[in-house]
C-alpha cells in the first residue's frame, strides 16, 4: 500500500506519543488524537490505513468511535485495532467479542503493535 | 386437675411438642428437666438423653467456661438472651439464638423456660456473602491497579525497545537496558496472572480468597 497513514487514538500522553514515535519509525504519516471525538474529527479529513486507539477514554471512548466509524465510513471499521490496559477489557469484553476488533494488549512490544497495524491494513 | 385444667396442659405440651423451635426447661443450676423433640434432634440425642444433664454439657468446649455466668445471670434477672455455641453429639458446632425467662410457680422452685433458634445457616451466610463482598472489593482493586501499571510499563517497556532498536544504547549499557525490559516483562507477566485470577474468582463469586495467590505460578500455559 502506498504511503498509508496511520491514526492513533490514545488519552495518555506518553502512551500516544511512544506509539506514534514507534509507527513513524516503519510509516511516514502517523497523526494522532487524543479521544474519540478528536478522532472523528481527523476521520473526517483523511482516510486512514489504521486506526489504532485505546478502549477506555474520557468523552468518546473505543466503543463509541467503532460506533461513529461503521456509521459514518463503514468501509473503515475493519481497520481498527483496539489497545487495551488488559483489565479494563472486562468491561468491554462483550462489545469485543461482537465486534471482532482485533485487540493488543499493554505492555506491547514494538514488533507487537507493527505486526497489529500491518493486519489492519489487509483485514481477514 | 380439673378436666379443664387437663386438657389445657396437653393442648400446651402438643404445642410445644410440635413447635419447630427449640424448648427446654431446665432448673437454676441448668440442670435440664424437659426438653422439646426439635432441640432434641437438633442436638443429636433423644429427649431422654438430654434430660438430667446439665445444659452446658452440650455447650461448645470452647465457650463451656462460660455456663456458670449464664446461670449467674439467671439467678439475678427475669431472663437471659443471646448467642449461644453448642455442640451436636457428632461434635459440629451450632449457633443458636436464645431468649430463656425465669418462671416459678406458686410454692415450687424457680426454672428457667429456654427458647431458641439455631441460626447457625443464616450467621455461615452472612459471613459467605461478607467474604464475597471482601473479594469482589479486592478483585476490583487489583484490576484497577493492573490499569495503572499497564500504561506507565507500556512506556517503559517499549521506550527501551526503541532505544535498543535505534542503536542508542551504548555497548556497556546495553545489559542493563536488557535486563530493564526482562524486568518489566516480569511485571508484565505478573500484572495479566493477577488480573486473570481475580477475573476467575469475579466471575466463580467465589466466597473463598484462594489459598495461595502465587501469580508466578498462573494456571495460564502463556504466563
Amino acid at each position: 500500500m502506498p504511503d498509508p497513514r496511520i491514526l492513533v487514538v490514545e488519552d495518555e500522553t506518553n502512551v500516544r506519543e511512544l506509539e506514534a514515535e514507534i509507527l513513524r519509525e516503519e510509516w511516514e504519516h502517523v497523526d494522532t488524537a487524543v479521544d474519540g471525538t478528536d478522532a472523528l474529527r481527523l476521520l473526517a479529513e483523511h482516510v486512514y490505513a489504521a486506526i489504532v486507539s485505546d478502549l477506555a477514554m474520557p468523552k468518546l471512548d473505543g466503543r463509541g468511535l467503532y460506533e461513529e466509524v461503521e456509521r459514518r465510513w463503514p468501509s473503515a471499521h475493519g481497520r481498527l485495532v483496539f489497545v487495551t490496559g488488559y483489565a479494563e477489557a472486562e468491561e468491554y469484553d462483550a462489545f469485543l467479542r461482537q465486534s471482532g476488533v482485533p485487540v493488543l494488549a499493554k505492555p506491547f512490544t514494538i514488533a507487537d503493535l507493527i505486526g497489529a497495524v500491518q493486519r489492519a491494513f489487509s483485514p481477514a | 386437675m380439673t378436666r379443664l385444667a387437663e386438657s389445657s396442659e396437653q393442648r400446651y405440651r402438643a404445642l410445644v411438642e410440635s413447635s419447630r423451635g427449640l424448648i427446654c426447661t431446665h432448673d437454676m443450676a441448668g440442670v435440664l428437666l424437659s426438653v422439646n423433640r426439635a432441640a432434641a434432634d437438633r442436638l443429636g440425642y433423644a429427649v431422654d438423653e438430654l434430660v438430667g444433664r446439665s445444659l452446658g454439657d452440650f455447650l461448645a468446649p470452647s465457650v463451656r467456661a462460660q455456663f456458670p455466668q449464664y446461670l449467674e445471670r439467671l439467678a439475678h434477672a427475669s431472663g437471659d438472651e443471646g448467642l449461644m455455641l453448642v455442640a451436636t453429639r457428632d461434635g459440629e458446632e451450632r449457633i443458636w439464638s436464645y431468649s430463656n425467662v425465669r418462671c416459678q410457680e406458686p410454692g415450687g422452685p424457680p426454672y428457667v423456660l429456654g427458647h431458641a433458634h439455631d441460626i447457625t445457616d443464616i450467621k455461615r451466610s452472612d459471613a459467605r456473602a461478607g467474604e464475597a463482598e471482601a473479594l469482589r472489593s479486592v478483585a476490583q482493586l487489583a484490576l484497577a491497579t493492573a490499569h495503572e501499571i499497564n500504561n506507565p510499563l507500556t512506556v517503559i517497556i517499549a521506550s527501551l525497545q526503541l532505544m535498543t532498536s535505534r542503536n542508542q544504547v551504548p555497548p556497556e549499557a546495553a545489559g542493563y537496558v536488557e535486563r530493564a525490559i526482562r524486568a518489566g516483562e516480569q511485571i508484565r507477566d505478573t500484572v495479566r496472572n493477577m488480573s486473570r485470577i481475580t477475573r476467575l474468582e469475579l466471575s466463580r463469586q467465589s466466597p473463598q480468597l484462594p489459598p495461595v495467590l502465587d501469580l508466578r505460578k498462573s494456571s495460564d500455559p502463556q504466563g
